[in-house]
């Protein structure tokens, strides 16, 4: 019993496995990161709380995996999906969500509740109920040696890719006429809206760009998690979390939960796996009643 | 006298239930100001808040020259010339001084440019890659003033521009607004500032209970005492 413990404790406290872990962490988070940006934007933006943005997700995934097995590449499938749930988007925000802006937040909760439950039918519909998965495209299909270990270099460039949207979002919201819009919308919406801008236009912009987003999120889990009905629900729990902690509306926050969550969880399940599933929502709770606006509050209270 | 640049009929507004505006007429003439005056909770910011197509529940008539703005989203009200600083100013608190003015400039409509106006107003120049929530009270309202002129508007209407300034700076606005009048642009002002209404404005609506109790010119307004006890407590 004592050689166990010190044995585990050994590899727990090994340096190599402590980095390999917080890779595992920054991962995560970068898939976190993409996901919860757009949700994160609407709901702050908008005052509108999308349900189903796990939903689109799912759909990326599906719509990647028809692309990649169809055209055999990965790379279309990751550029194809995130357009194709965009333009979904936009039509689904002129049907629905343009006439539901005004309605109360338990209406939209319930709406687009029971739209997770329509996509979750035509995915069964179109794609049936096994579970799939999108090879890793060939260049980043092996691994790579670091700190002497093997790590799959998919899962790099899955971090590298949510470092590439986040620096992207932060550089077009700060230097780009059209983030200087959406900053003065979010800063005073009417009296943006009586200088001349529309914002109403911007935000529907800033709608179907997020959930573009969501649908990219869908390609690039695929490799590492697979493809089946509900997958969305298994991600849309930690991507609320995230959004909440972070602070709705708040670029920087939506990184800074991502990063949070995709640590805690990760270590969470390696140190405490008993309770893992619960730490996540005691770091919840804990920044909540420090915080109740977030971390990095759109608008600081 | 020839045809307004704004001109309001019987215009009217709700917050909810409440009946706020009760039909209000007023107009404002090329290269010249109209103030609208009146207690608070008169409805005076309300009625510039509905001219500009912010209010959602309305009726009435609003026309720029031939233009009907009473039934367009605000923001295509200013893109049609109405050229708007809020009360308290509005200064996007997230956004440096010069995005604040390039954000809705409209350069190619008139002569304000971003190089004019910090001509005109240096402070701002010197200031331009603040952000706006670090500006003074004054420095706020020339940013929103500035702006406003930076959309290119024919018509600049102003909600309570003195509110909260030094008397050095009231005066300073003064001036401002002069010029801007010598230029050819037209005014409409809500004020608190008795004096400061009428030194500037040419016609004068004395707002009370949603409606227009008296009309005139400037200095009938201050011969008559009625007035000003009952509905300004001047």
């Amino acid at each position: 019993m004592q050689n166990v413990v010190t044995e585990v404790s050994q590899v727990f406290l090994d340096p190599t496995f402590l980095a390999i872990q917080f890779l595992n962490g920054l991962q995560l988070a970068s898939l976190l990161f993409l996901l919860s940006v757009g949700l994160s934007v609407v709901y702050g933006l908008m005052n509108f709380i999308n349900l189903a943005h796990g939903t689109l997700y799912m759909l990326g995934a599906y719509i990647g995996l028809s692309v990649a097995r169809g055209s055999g590449s990965f790379w279309l499938a990751l550029i194809v999906a995130p357009i194709f749930i965009a333009a979904l988007a936009a039509v689904f925000h002129a049907l629905l969500l343009r006439r539901m802006q005004a309605a109360s937040p338990m209406k939209q909760i319930l709406v687009t509740f029971g739209l997770i439950y329509v996509g979750l039918d035509v995915v069964r519909y179109i794609w049936g109920d096994y579970s799939h998965s999108i090879p890793a495209p060939d260049f980043f299909a092996g691994s790579v040696h670091l700190l002497g270990e093997v790590y799959p270099s998919y899962r790099l460039f899955m971090i590298g890719l949510g470092w590439f949207v986040f620096i992207a979002l932060y550089y077009g919201l700060e230097r780009t006429r059209l983030g200087a819009v959406v900053r003065a919308g979010v800063d005073n919406r009417e009296v943006a809206m009586s200088l001349g801008l529309n914002i109403e236009l911007a935000f529907f912009l800033v709608f179907c760009l997020g959930c573009g987003l969501a649908g990219l999120a869908g390609v690039v889990a695929a490799p590492v998690l697979s493809v089946y009905p509900g997958m969305d629900m298994s991600i849309l729990v930690l991507t609320l979390i995230v959004v909440v902690i972070g602070g709705p509306g708040s670029l920087r926050g939506a990184a800074l939960g991502a990063f949070l969550i995709g640590m805690f969880e990760t270590f969470g399940q390696v140190f405490f796996p008993a309770i893992a599933s619960v730490i996540v929502y005691a770091l919840m709770a804990v920044i909540l009643l420090a915080r109740p606006g977030g971390l990095l509050p759109v608008r600081p209270s | 006298m020839k045809e307004p640049l704004l001109f309001v009929k019987d215009l009217h507004a709700w917050y909810g239930d409440s009946h706020i505006l009760q039909g209000i007429s007023l107009s404002v003439w090329q290269g010249r100001a109209s103030a609208i005056l009146g207690r608070n909770g008169a409805g005076k910011t309300t009625a510039l808040k509905t001219i500009m197509g912010l209010i959602q529940r309305h009726s009435g008539l609003v026309r720029l020259g031939t233009l009907r703005l009473d039934e367009l989203p605000a923001y295509r009200v200013a893109r049609a010339g109405v050229a708007y600083v809020p009360e308290a100013r509005g200064v996007f608190p997230s956004l440096t001084v010069q995005e604040n003015l390039t954000v809705s400039a409209r350069p190619t409509q008139g002569d304000w440019s971003i190089e004019r106006v910090f001509d005109t107003f240096p402070r701002l120049a010197e200031r331009r890659g603040h952000k706006g929530k670090w500006l003074s009270g004054g420095e706020q309202q020339m940013l929103a003033i500035a702006r406003a002129l930076m959309t290119n508007g024919r018509l600049l209407m102003l909600d309570d521009p003195t509110e909260g300034l030094a008397p050095n700076i009231v005066e300073e606005l003064n001036n401002l607004l002069r010029d801007l009048l010598d230029d050819g642009l037209s005014l409409l002002l809500v004020e608190q500032n008795f004096e400061f209404a009428t030194n500037l404005s040419n016609e004068i609506y004395v707002l009370g209970k949603g409606r227009v109790q008296w009309s005139g010119s400037a200095s009938d307004l201050i011969a008559n005492g009625d007035v000003t006890r009952t509905w300004l407590g001047v």
